[in-house]
C-alpha cells in the first residue's frame, strides 16, 4: 500500500462525506413534511476498492406492518368521519326534541311538533265552540306536516350530497391511480437499473395514503418493485395498469330513489347488490350514509306520516259509506285510502293538512271537531252541537293508542304514535352518538398509527444534527489526512531533489 | 430502530393535537358550566334520549291539560253559582207557596205571589242561559245555543202556547174565560198532574222549552281521566222548577174559586219542593265535578314536580364538577402552551 493509495482513499472519503451530508439535508428538509408520508433516508455504506467507504445505495426506513396499519386506520377514520358528518346533518331534524319542551313556534323535530299539535287538540277539546282554538289546531297540524316535509327534504338533501361526494371520491381515486402508475413505473425502472428510488417510493406511499382516505386498500409488492393495489374487499384497483372505478351520478333523490353502486373493475363494491363490499374509506362511509342510515330514517318519517293519516282518518257514518275509511285531517296527494300498517314511500314529504279545514283555502276548521272532511257522509256531530268534543278526545287518545307500524324501519312496530316519534328521535340520537364516538375514536387511532409510523421511520432532527457533526469530524479528518499525505509527498520529493 | 425513537414531526404535532382536543373540551364544559345543562343533550344521551323526550312530552301534555282545566273550572264555577242562585230563589218560592195556600184568590196577596213567580221564571231563564267563555254551561254538548227560551214574550212563546192549548183542551175554555171559576179542586189537581205536567217532560220539553242536548259535555281533565263536566238543562230539577213557576205565574192570577186555588197552591208547592231538592242535588253534582278537577289539578302538579326532577336528573350537570373541569382544562392548556415553547427551544441546533 502506497501513499497514493492513501491519497485516493482520503479523497473518496471526502466524496462520501458530501453524499452523506446531502442525505442529512434531505432528511432535515422533510422532517416537517405535511403533504404526505416521507420516511428518513439511510445510506448503505460499503467498503469499496482500496478500502474506501462508498455509498452503495440509499434506502428508506420502512416498517410495512406500521405502514399497513396506518393505511387501514386512515381508511377507517375517513369512513367514520363521512358517516358522522352526514348523521350530524340528519340529527339536526330532531335536535330540539330534547331541548324544547313545548315551544309551538321554533320547533322543527317531529316529536316536539306532534306534542304541540296534541296540546292544541287538548285546548280545543276543552273549548270546542271556540274558533280560535280550532284555528290553532289547524296551524299546529300544518306545522307538523311541514316539519315532516322539511325533515324528509333534509334526508334527501343529505343523500344528494353524499352522492356528489361519492362521485368526487371516485374521480379522485381514478386520478390517484393514474399518478400511481407513473410512479410505479419509475420504481420498476429504478430497481432494474439500481438507481436511487427512495424519493419515488415516498411519492408512491403518499399516493397510497391519499387513496386509503377514499377507499380501504391492501397492497402486495413484486420483487421487481412493482406494487398491486386491491380494495379491502379484494377487488383489483391497480395491477400493472389502473383499473377503472365508476359510478353513475344520481342528481335528484326522492324517498324511493336507490343510489347507484360504485364499480371497481366492473365489480359492484357498494350497495345492496355488492359482490365485494368495501368496509372502509370515505366511499364506504358515504355509501352507508346514503343507502342505509338515511333511507332507514326516511322510512321512519314515512311511518310517522302514515300513523298520522291513520289516526285522523274518517269513517263513513251513513249506510252507503259504512266501512269506508278515508284520510281526514292529514292527507297526501292522490290519497284514496289510508296506509294502515304498510309503508308508503315518501309519505313524509307529501303529507299535508286537508284543504277542507284550512281557513286560508276557504275551509272550515270546525270539521276537525265535527268530522266531514270527506263530505256530509262522514260527519259524526250530526246535530252540529257546538260543544261536541267526542271526536277530539278520541283523536287525543288515538295519539296514545297502540297500533302496528310498518316493519323494517329499525324501530319496534307495535307502538303508539307519540312513542313512535320519540323512538325515531331516540334512534337518530343513538346513531349520532355512536357515529360521533366512532369518529373520535378512529381519529385518535389514526393519529396514533401515524405517530407510531413516524416515530419508527420518520426524521429526528436532533439525531440528524449529531450525524452531521460526525460527518463534519470525518470530513476534517479526511482533509487532515490529505494535507498530511501532501506534506509527506513534499518531504519525499525534497529528499529526492 | 429502538422503540424509544421519536420523530421530530411527532414531537411537534403531539402538543397540537392535545391543544385542539382540550379546546374542544373547554367549549363543551364552559357551555355546561354556564347553562347548568348538558351541552348537547341528544349527543350525550344517545339511544337513551327517548326517555328524556318522553318526559318532555308528558310535561307538555300535563301543561296542556292544566291550562284546559282552567276553562273547565271556569265553566263549573259559573254552573255552580247559577245553581246556587236558582236554588235560593226556589227556596224562597217554597215558603211563599206555603203561605199562598191560605191566600184568597183575586186578592193583592195572590197577585203579589203571581208577580213573584213570574219574576222568578224570567230569572230562571236567564240563569239557565249562563255562559262562560262563550259556552252556555247548561247546554250539554250543544253549547252554542241558549238552552232555555224566554217564556213570557210577544208573540207568545212555543211553551206558553202549548200550556194554553193544554188548558183549552182540558177544560174546553181559555184561561181568560169567565168559566174559569167553575173549575173544581179535583179538576185542577188532575189537570196539573197530567196534561199540564206533560208539558215539562219528554219531547214537549225538548221541543218547546229546551235547546240543550241531554248529552253532558265530557273533558279530559287528567292524562287518563275523561269525565262529564257539565249538567244539562234537560234534568228533571230544571223541568220541575219551570213547571212550578209556570203554574203559579200562569194560573195564580186567574179568577179561580178558593178550593181550586188552594189545589193549585198545593200542587205548586209540592212540585217546587221536589224542584228545590233536585237543584240541591244538581249543585252537589257540579260541586263534585269541581272537586274532581281540583283533585286532577293537584295530581298534575305533583306529576309535574316528579317530571321536573327526572328531567333534571337526565339533563343537568353537576355544576361543581363542571367548574372543576373547566379549571383543570385551562391549567392543562397553559401547561401545553408552555411545553410547546420549551420543546421548540430544545433543539440541538441551538447548541451547535
Amino acid at each position: 500500500m502506497g501513499l497514493s493509495n492513501a491519497w485516493n482513499v482520503a479523497t473518496s472519503s471526502l466524496a462520501t462525506n458530501a453524499g452523506l451530508q446531502s442525505i442529512v439535508s434531505r432528511n432535515i428538509s422533510n422532517a416537517q413534511n405535511a403533504t404526505g408520508y416521507v420516511s428518513a433516508k439511510v445510506a448503505n455504506l460499503v467498503t469499496g476498492s482500496g478500502g474506501a467507504a462508498v455509498i452503495q445505495s440509499i434506502s428508506d426506513m420502512t416498517n410495512s406492518t406500521l405502514f399497513d396499519s396506518m393505511l387501514s386506520s386512515t381508511s377507517a377514520n375517513a369512513s367514520a368521519q363521512a358517516l358522522s358528518n352526514g348523521v350530524t346533518q340528519l340529527q339536526s331534524t330532531v335536535s330540539d326534541a330534547t331541548t324544547t319542551t313545548d315551544s309551538q313556534t321554533s320547533a322543527s323535530s317531529p316529536s316536539t311538533l306532534l306534542q304541540a299539535f296534541s296540546t292544541a287538540l287538548q285546548t280545543y277539546s276543552a273549548s270546542p265552540s271556540n274558533s280560535s282554538s280550532a284555528n290553532s289546531v289547524v296551524s299546529a297540524a300544518q306545522n307538523l306536516a311541514s316539519g315532516l316535509n322539511a325533515a324528509s327534504a333534509t334526508v334527501q338533501g343529505v343523500r344528494e350530497t353524499a352522492d356528489q361526494n361519492m362521485v368526487q371520491s371516485v374521480a379522485t381515486i381514478n386520478s390517484l391511480l393514474t399518478q400511481f402508475q407513473t410512479v410505479n413505473t419509475t420504481i420498476i425502472n429504478g430497481t432494474a437499473t439500481g438507481a436511487d428510488t427512495s424519493d419515488a417510493l415516498d411519492q408512491r406511499n403518499t399516493i397510497l395514503q391519499s387513496l386509503s382516505q377514499q377507499i380501504g386498500i391492501t397492497t402486495t409488492t413484486s420483487p421487481n418493485g412493482s406494487m398491486q393495489v386491491y380494495t379491502d374487499s379484494g377487488a383489483v384497483l391497480f395491477d400493472t395498469t389502473p383499473r377503472s372505478v365508476t359510478m353513475t351520478p344520481t342528481t335528484t333523490y326522492t324517498a324511493s330513489t336507490v343510489g347507484a353502486a360504485v364499480y371497481v373493475d366492473g365489480v359492484p363494491v357498494t350497495g345492496a347488490n355488492a359482490t365485494m363490499p368495501i368496509s372502509s374509506g370515505a366511499l364506504d362511509g358515504l355509501a352507508n350514509l346514503r343507502d342505509t342510515v338515511s333511507t332507514q330514517y326516511q322510512s321512519q318519517l314515512d311511518a310517522i306520516a302514515g300513523g298520522l293519516v291513520n289516526t285522523f282518518a274518517e269513517k263513513g257514518q251513513t249506510a252507503a259509506t259504512a266501512g269506508s275509511t278515508l284520510p281526514g285531517l292529514f292527507t297526501y296527494t292522490g290519497a284514496t285510502s289510508v296506509p294502515g300498517s304498510s309503508l308508503v314511500s315518501g309519505l313524509a314529504g307529501a303529507i299535508t293538512v286537508a284543504s277542507a279545514v284550512n281557513p286560508a283555502t276557504g275551509g272550515s276548521p270546525s270539521l276537525i271537531r265535527d268530522g266531514g272532511i270527506n263530505g256530509a257522509a262522514y260527519v259524526q256531530n250530526s246535530t252540529g252541537a257546538a260543544g261536541y268534543n267526542t271526536l277530539l278526545t278520541g283523536d287525543i287518545s288515538g295519539l296514545g293508542a297502540t297500533t302496528t307500524f310498518p316493519s323494517g324501519t329499525g324501530i319496534a312496530t307495535s307502538s303508539d304514535l307519540t312513542n313512535y316519534t320519540t323512538a325515531s328521535a331516540s334512534w337518530l340520537d343513538g346513531q349520532h352518538q355512536s357515529a360521533s364516538n366512532n369518529a373520535t375514536y378512529q381519529s385518535t387511532l389514526s393519529t396514533q398509527a401515524s405517530q407510531a409510523l413516524s416515530n419508527v421511520t420518520g426524521v429526528n432532527i436532533d439525531s440528524q444534527m449529531s450525524k452531521m457533526l460526525d460527518i463534519e469530524n470525518s470530513y476534517q479528518a479526511s482533509a487532515k489526512l490529505i494535507s498530511t499525505i501532501n506534506s509527506m509527498f513534499g518531504s519525499l520529493l525534497q529528499a529526492v531533489a | 430502530m429502538s422503540v424509544s425513537s421519536v420523530s421530530t414531526s411527532t414531537v411537534s404535532s403531539i402538543l397540537q393535537n392535545t391543544v385542539s382536543r382540550l379546546q374542544t373540551q373547554l367549549t363543551t364544559t364552559s357551555t355546561e358550566a354556564s347553562t347548568g345543562l348538558l351541552a348537547d343533550i341528544g349527543l350525550t344521551l344517545g339511544e337513551n334520549s327517548g326517555q328524556d323526550i318522553t318526559l318532555h312530552q308528558q310535561m307538555s301534555d300535563l301543561n296542556a291539560i292544566s291550562s284546559s282545566n282552567q276553562l273547565v273550572t271556569a265553566q263549573l264555577d259559573t254552573a255552580y253559582n247559577a245553581l246556587t242562585n236558582l236554588q235560593s230563589s226556589t227556596e224562597s218560592m217554597v215558603s211563599q207557596l206555603v203561605t199562598g195556600q191560605s191566600t184568597t184568590p183575586g186578592t193583592s196577596g195572590a197577585a203579589a205571589l203571581q208577580q213573584a213567580a213570574s219574576g222568578a221564571l224570567s230569572s230562571f231563564t236567564s240563569t239557565m242561559n249562563s255562559e262562560s267563555g262563550g259556552q252556555y254551561v247548561f247546554g250539554g254538548i250543544n253549547t252554542g245555543v241558549a238552552p232555555v227560551a224566554s217564556y213570557s214574550q210577544t208573540p207568545a212563546s212555543a211553551a206558553q202556547t202549548a200550556v194554553d192549548n193544554a188548558f183549552q183542551a182540558t177544560f174546553g175554555f181559555a184561561t181568560t174565560s169567565p168559566s174559569v171559576s167553575t173549575i173544581t179542586a179535583t179538576q185542577m189537581t188532575n189537570f196539573l198532574s197530567t196534561q199540564f205536567a206533560a208539558q215539562f217532560t219528554g219531547s214537549n220539553w225538548t221541543s218547546n222549552w229546551s235547546s240543550a242536548s241531554s248529552t253532558a259535555q265530557s273533558n279530559r281533565i287528567g292524562v287518563n281521566e275523561t269525565v262529564p263536566t257539565s249538567i244539562s238543562a234537560n234534568q228533571s230539577a230544571f223541568q220541575d222548577t219551570a213547571q212550578a213557576l209556570v203554574m203559579v205565574s200562569e194560573f195564580g192570577g186567574l179568577n179561580l174559586n178558593a178550593s181550586a186555588y188552594s189545589a193549585l197552591m198545593t200542587s205548586a208547592s209540592s212540585v217546587m219542593n221536589s224542584a228545590n231538592n233536585g237543584l240541591i242535588g244538581a249543585a252537589a253534582t257540579v260541586g263534585n265535578m269541581q272537586n274532581q278537577v281540583t283533585n286532577a289539578n293537584s295530581a298534575i302538579s305533583l306529576q309535574q314536580n316528579t317530571l321536573n326532577t327526572q328531567i333534571n336528573n337526565k339533563e343537568a350537570v353537576n355544576s361543581y364538577q363542571v367548574a372543576t373541569e373547566v379549571s383543570n382544562i385551562s391549567t392543562q392548556l397553559q401547561t401545553a402552551y408552555s411545553l410547546t415553547s420549551q420543546i421548540h427551544k430544545l433543539s440541538l441546533v441551538n447548541f451547535l
